[in-house]
């Protein structure tokens, strides 16, 4: 389990919003097996956020827990980063070797896994994100979506129990955005792993269990997604999206027509105006 | 403005790796139009708009631009990309000088104008993206993300092109970034500026284009009104690209036999739409 | 221009000289380049000649190819073959359009063997690179360097330097191209002017790259640190490096072909 407890951070001084809070008392707790996403305009401090999970950032107040490991403790640091493992957004800035195996195999080298072991590992993670027939290329070759999917196997190499992935798809085409989605969706039904999708793509948001909404360093709306996503308004004032399907029942709200507001699909929308024709 | 025909480029011809980008593209895009071009990735889309601003050359066909020929010997290439702004994607990674006033002058003093004839050019370039004129004297690295991306399109508009091309302008951009840039070209647009919009985003598309090029295997797929073009969802599909989500509620009540025009593909004229019906169905 | 540098490129394939340990072959390269200053008389290099090729051709790439890594060095070549031609005193063999620039019979000579040596360097290192990969490399030097680690040698930070520059070059190699085409359409010309003015446009290219490098070296490094990544201490390797007898006996071999040519030009045969 993930607990942040009251977390607050600040940038260091010498920095211009040195007395601003990033974060300003966050309070999260995320169940194993949970797929949270977090959501929020650029600057509203979801990126500070994911680097609190790994011990990236340390808290300037509070606590972050990474199944009761505080992250604050140094000793802890290798064996916190190995259970939370974190995907960032430019697919080209964390692929650090020349083949595409390589990459996968350096998080367990450097944790001095034995080689056999580490050849297992490569090869499993490389299955899961789909990527095992491209284990010889160079990951220069490689589509944006692809190589996205080598970053997730290079995390999953440390047998993680926790996958944080900070906007994975923002710099993607929308076949690269389904890939990663799709694999994303895999390790989290199927094998069971926990994960924290950062975005501001709300059809994203909406694969999750749950989504926080952040603005100004607070968590200031959680829930499932629909429940989230039928605040349309709020949202749109926070600068967020909401889906088209939501929007247009809005607006036939507005008119003063009587539909339910949260039909997050197209078919649920569908159903729901010729229910009124 | 600008016309092709017969376009094609092939990358390293004659090597191994020889690679048709686009191929027998013929199209003209006139005066004052809004014209989006979608395609997935290596569908063409890059390598075709290079040849808009003469970065690029026909392997074969023809490229005109104001009716010069930009393959011509004597053709003045600079002046062609004067005419033609090309904004690439990312566009703020390609900042250079300490300050955003400098770094937006970078093009019109590459043609060579006075120094108030410049200055002049920077702040109506300011103006046209929105961007505070306080923001001037800042590092361009130290503008927010939305504001980087428009500091660095006002650098190409400094040119005072005739048309406007822009490869993803959205991507990377919070939705609240997105929604500023696109009304902004919208508005450029209105004041007649030609503008071609390179987007994956088919809801950015939809929000601006009047006319849809689709690029597919480098050759043109489709070309008509965004309305004729996002009525072919599955067609659209087929290629690996998809249609708002607006027009997929649309399709499926037209698979349940409900009437609706073409031309929806929008919020807001599917609410209208859906108005007329229910009023339609109550009257009855 | 780029492209043509056959020198770093891998060119994959299973030959006997692509398995052989990459430790022996940057051992032998080593070899390779020094004993080169020490042949004499063309008889040595008759000798190195023959082994050169042979080893080309064992590797099974095509003997063109290697030799087109030259070209980017021609001028190189060309101006080291005419310094020595002219400036080594001795014997006047002709002079240059009647000026008092001469040519020597000792330089023609002397300018001969520069020309072999370099050449013979260029093409003999570079079938380290094309027969292995730059992970082979990098890790080859990495437990090379690894004796002297305890004399301050730091060898895995060099070899991982090594492997990340191999790395972001093709990267970096796009962005630029990019920028160009980007402040081209902004009207920048880099074609035109003196080498000054030519220099000078050059900082629109230079200043985004080299952001652009400071940008993605903070990223990778934060991508590195989330993986576990801290130094060289207590790592393994997902390859192990095995040294077989036939790899000792082909490197023992060679070596002795080495010696043989350099024995050669010093017996005082032609």
């Amino acid at each position: 389990m993930i607990q942040v407890e009251n977390l607050t951070y600040r940038y260091p001084k010498g920095d211009d919003h040195a007395q601003t809070y990033v974060l300003d008392g966050i309070d999260i707790k995320i169940q194993p097996g949970e797929f949270v996403a977090v959501v929020g305009h650029n600057g509203s401090g979801k990126s500070t956020l994911a680097k609190h999970f790994n011990g990236i950032l340390l808290p300037a107040g509070g606590k972050v827990y990474i199944d009761s490991l505080d992250t604050a403790d140094r000793a802890l640091l290798f064996e916190i980063r190995r259970r939370v493992g974190m995907v960032f957004q430019n697919p080209d800035n964390q692929i650090v070797a020349t083949i595409v195996e390589e990459d996968v195999a350096f998080a367990p080298e450097n944790l001095g896994v034995a080689p056999e072991e580490i050849r297992r590992r490569v090869d499993w993670a490389l299955k899961a994100v789909g990527m095992y027939d491209k284990r010889m290329h160079a990951p220069h070759l490689l589509s944006g979506g692809q190589k996205q999917r080598v970053a997730i196997a290079g995390v999953l190499a440390m047998t993680p129990a926790y996958i944080v992935l900070d906007e994975p798809t923002a710099m993607l085409d929308p076949v690269g955005r389904r890939e990663v989605l799709d694999t994303v969706l895999k390790l989290n039904r199927q094998e069971h792993m926990t994960v924290i999708l950062i975005t501001h793509f709300m059809e994203e948001a909406a694969l999750a269990d749950r989504v926080l909404v952040m603005q100004d360093g607070r968590i200031c709306m959680q829930g499932t997604p629909k429940e989230v996503f039928v605040q349309a308004r709020a949202l749109k004032s926070m600068g967020l999206d909401v889906p088209q399907t939501i929007e247009l029942m809005y607006a036939l709200k507005a008119a003063g027509l009587n539909v339910a507001l949260d039909t997050v699909t197209a078919e649920e929308c569908a159903e729901e105006i010729m229910k009124l024709i | 403005m600008i016309k092709t025909q017969g376009l094609c480029h092939v990358y390293q011809p004659g090597s191994p790796f020889e690679k048709h980008a686009i191929e027998d593209i013929s199209l003209h895009i006139q005066k004052g139009e809004f014209v989006g071009i979608i395609g997935h990735t290596g569908s063409g889309k890059s390598t075709l708009i290079q040849h808009f601003n003469a970065l690029e050359m026909p392997t074969s066909g023809k490229v005109y631009v104001d009716g010069v020929d930009t393959s011509a010997p004597k053709a003045d290439l600079r002046l062609i990309r004067r005419k033609v702004g090309l904004v690439f994607q990312y566009p703020e990674h390609q900042f250079m000088e300490e300050t955003v006033r400098k770094d937006i002058a970078f093009g019109p003093s590459n043609l060579r104008l006075s120094q108030r004839d410049i200055e002049e050019c920077v702040l109506e370039a300011a103006a046209m993206v929105g961007l505070r004129p306080e923001l001037l004297d800042k590092s361009p690295f130290d503008l927010s993300g939305g504001e980087k991306r428009r500091a660095a399109i006002a650098g190409v508009l400094a040119m005072r092109p005739g048309v406007l091309v822009l490869d993803e302008p959205t991507a990377g951009l919070d939705p609240a970034g997105r929604d500023e840039l696109l009304t902004r070209i919208k508005e450029m647009h209105e004041n007649g500026l030609t503008v071609v919009l390179v987007s994956h985003s088919m809801e950015d598309i939809a929000k601006t284009a009047q006319r849809i090029i689709v690029l597919n295997e480098g050759r043109i797929a489709m070309d008509g009104s965004t309305a004729y073009v996002f009525s072919h969802a599955d067609e659209l599909g087929a290629m690996g690209l998809s249609v708002p989500q607006v027009s997929v509620v649309m399709a499926l009540l037209r698979k349940q036999g409900v009437s609706i025009p073409d031309a929806v593909y929008t919020v807001d004229q599917a609410k209208r739409v859906i108005i007329g019906l229910y009023n339609k169905a109550h009257k009855e | 221009m780029l492209k043509d540098i056959t020198l770093g490129q891998y060119y994959p394939g299973n030959s006997p000289v692509h398995r052989m340990d990459p430790r022996l072959k940057i051992l032998l390269t080593v070899l390779y380049a020094t004993l080169l200053f020490f042949i004499k008389g063309f008889l040595g290099y008759g000798v190195v000649f023959i082994f050169t090729v042979g080893v080309i051709g064992l590797a099974g790439i095509p003997v063109p190819y290697v030799v087109r890594g030259l070209r980017p060095l021609f001028f190189v070549i060309v101006f080291t073959a005419a310094i020595n031609i002219f400036m080594t005193p001795g014997r006047t063999a002709f002079r240059l359009f009647d000026t008092p620039i001469a040519a020597t019979h000792e330089g023609i000579y002397m300018a001969v063997y520069m020309v072999l040596r370099l050449s013979f360097l260029v093409v003999g290192t570079s079938v380290l690179t094309l027969t292995s990969s730059p992970v082979a490399l990098t890790d080859g030097l990495e437990r090379l360097l690894g004796p002297f680690k305890k004399i301050g040698v730091p060898a895995h930070e060099i070899a991982m330097m090594m492997s990340i520059a191999i790395r972001f070059i093709p990267t970096l190699m796009e962005e630029t191209q990019k920028i160009i085409k980007a402040q081209k359409a902004r009207g920048a010309d880099f074609e035109s002017g003196n080498i000054f003015r030519r220099a000078k446009a050059l900082t629109p290219i230079l200043v985004p790259l080299f952001m652009g490098a400071f940008r993605r070296a903070d990223e990778l490094a934060l991508a590195m640190e989330s993986r576990c990544y801290n130094g060289g201490e207590n790592r393994t390797r997902l390859k192990q490096m095995h040294m077989t007898l036939s790899d000792c006996l082909s490197a023992a071999i060679a070596a002795l072909v080495l010696a043989a040519a350099v024995t050669v030009g010093y017996m005082g045969i032609l």
